[in-house]
């Protein structure tokens, strides 16, 4: 397996700065975040002018460009999603279902979307990677089982993240068997309890909610089995990529970013050395 | 086991900073650097000035004071540290062996100086502790084991650095069971490179838990299964120049495979 991070970690500074700081915590490669809002480090509308300088920054600090991430499983935004990975050496374009969970019309629908992107990303050469998101169409098990049935093409892939399919109330250790043989891609973060918990309310009147912290979604705080999951995987003969994505840190200083990127990769590091697998 | 760190990771700022980014790295408390040269952390010829800030960053930022590293057992030195340590809630002080590997006269000194070391911990109820030292009178599982024998006091313990015995040609784990009964303390980093005498240390990053060539998850499965439950000090040298950053991407790489380590041998 090979450990990256979602730049979305450093989304409140420019993509270099997360390419520095990954690779000072001893990453393998990185994930793009081309997700608006949480980051402006690839803008899929300008995609030609970033491309360049991304390459340039890999092959500077040494990271692998492992996955990309963008949210909107929409043809009008993937397809250049999928020109920008092709022209970075991408395999991976990592999305959501979106929808609404428990929604049957809604999964029927969101389904027919995302084997229409599979088709496309099979045009570019690319793999599709979509994940049980929470309160998406697409959001545990046995959607996913429905998806991967549904959709055939072998450029869809399942991105799995334990922390979701935790939330969703089942084992993320029982839950990958199934959906193993199509699973191209990992998310990886740690959660602290399966709900949102007791929010609070802070000085600019927002609520936030601690236990959902990105410190808390660091690798080891939280009550995921991570040693476990990943001897599963590798048990399981799993041998791609490892991304760890820690949503929510766009305010946080630069050594918060820093400290939840490093002991997330010395936790992972870890169990892939207790289950043999480094 | 409770995980700390010593702040002379942070030896190029100041001691509240590296008690800010050891907290924020999620450890448990932190030893307390007083190696001159290193860290201008703590000075244990001023320590009745130092002492109230000390104990009150502790507790600012949660961390429990788990050990002092001193380095030098100059008698008037040390006797200074052990009344700070009193004085702050610190329960170890730890130190190197001095003398020189395989020289007989210098270990029967040095042993005659640690017992005597030992009496004068006892008076101000902390405990001394040594740690085998690549090039030191006590540098291998061999002299730890007659520097137990020679020095019985209780207020005297080893401090087991595996990184040290790894430069020693030794297997780490496969000491700790002749050793547990009297370990009081543990220093722990990685170290790069092969097992043997003539090892470098290797570069701050290169020390870091994860990194380097030692099994340190068996290490600390053999430190459970032996029944040790005191302090794990992480302790990277040679990183006074480094930047911010870097020393709280060591220290929090480090603690996040400590973590994992006590995790997957069920001691959390």
């Amino acid at each position: 397996m090979r450990l990256g991070a979602n730049s979305v970690l450093f989304g409140g500074y420019d993509i270099e700065t997360a390419f520095k700081y990954l690779a000072m915590a001893g990453y393998d490669g990185i994930e793009i975040s081309a997700i608006p809002g949480m980051s402006e480090h690839l803008v899929i509308e300008r995609w030609q002018e970033a491309a360049p300088e991304i390459k340039r920054l890999s092959a500077e600090y040494g990271l692998e460009l492992m996955a990309m991430e963008q949210p909107f499983p929409d043809p009008a935004i993937m397809e250049p999603a999928f020109q920008a990975a092709v022209a970075m050496g991408i395999p991976v374009v990592n999305t959501g279902s979106r929808g609404t969970a428990g929604d049957e019309e809604s999964l029927k629908e969101r389904i027919e979307v995302l084997a229409g992107l599979a088709d496309m990303a099979e045009r570019y050469g690319v793999t599709l990677c979509v994940k049980a998101h929470v309160g998406a169409a697409i959001h545990d098990t046995a959607t996913t089982l429905h998806a991967m049935e549904m959709i055939t093409s072998p450029a869809l892939g399942i991105d799995m993240d334990p922390s979701h399919i935790h939330r969703a109330f089942e084992d993320p250790h029982e839950a990958i068997v199934p959906v193993f043989s199509r699973v191209r891609h990992v998310h990886i973060r740690d959660c602290k309890g399966r709900t949102m918990g007791e929010g609070i309310i802070d000085d600019s009147g927002n609520v936030r909610y601690p236990s959902m912290a990105p410190e808390m979604q660091t690798c080891g705080r939280g009550d995921i089995d991570l040693v476990r999951f990943v001897a599963i995987l590798h048990e399981l003969g799993y041998q791609g990529a490892l991304d760890l994505e820690i949503i929510g840190a766009k305010e946080y200083s630069l050594e918060q970013c820093c400290i939840i990127a490093a002991e997330s990769r010395g936790h992972i590091q870890a169990c892939l050395q207790a289950c043999g697998a480094r | 086991m409770k995980l700390g760190a010593n702040s002379v990771l942070f030896g190029g700022h100041d001691m509240e900073t590296a008690f800010k980014y050891i907290a924020m790295a999620g450890y448990d408390g932190i030893e307390v650097s007083a190696l001159t040269g290193m860290s201008d952390h703590l000075d244990v010829t001023r320590w009745r000035e130092q002492a109230e800030t000390v104990k009150g960053l502790a507790e600012t930022y949660g961390l429990e004071i788990l050990a002092m590293e001193l380095g030098r057992l100059d008698r008037d030195i040390l006797e200074l540290a052990f009344q700070a340590a009193n004085a702050i809630g610190c329960p170890v002080v730890n130190c190197g062996p001095g003398g020189k590997a395989n020289d007989e006269e210098t270990f029967v000194q040095q042993m005659e100086i640690m017992n005597d070391r030992a009496r004068l911990a006892e008076q101000y109820g902390v405990t001394l502790c040594v740690k085998a030292h690549v090039g030191a009178s006590v540098w291998n599982l061999a002299t730890t084991l007659r520097m137990m024998e020679s020095v019985q006091s209780p207020f005297f313990g080893v401090d087991m650095d595996p990184s040290h015995l790894w430069r020693g040609g030794e297997e780490p784990a496969d000491s700790v069971p002749a050793l547990v009964s009297r370990i009081k303390h543990i220093h722990i980093r990685d170290c790069p490179g092969e097992k043997g005498v003539g090892g470098r240390p290797g570069a701050p990053e290169e020390q870091a838990n994860g990194r380097g060539s030692v099994d340190l998850v068996r290490y600390i499965r053999v430190l459970h299964e032996g029944g040790y439950a005191g302090p794990v000090d992480l302790e990277v040298i040679g990183a006074k120049e480094y930047s911010l950053e870097q020393c709280c991407i060591i220290a929090a790489e480090s603690r996040g495979h400590m973590q994992a380590c006590l995790q997957a041998c069920g001691a959390r």
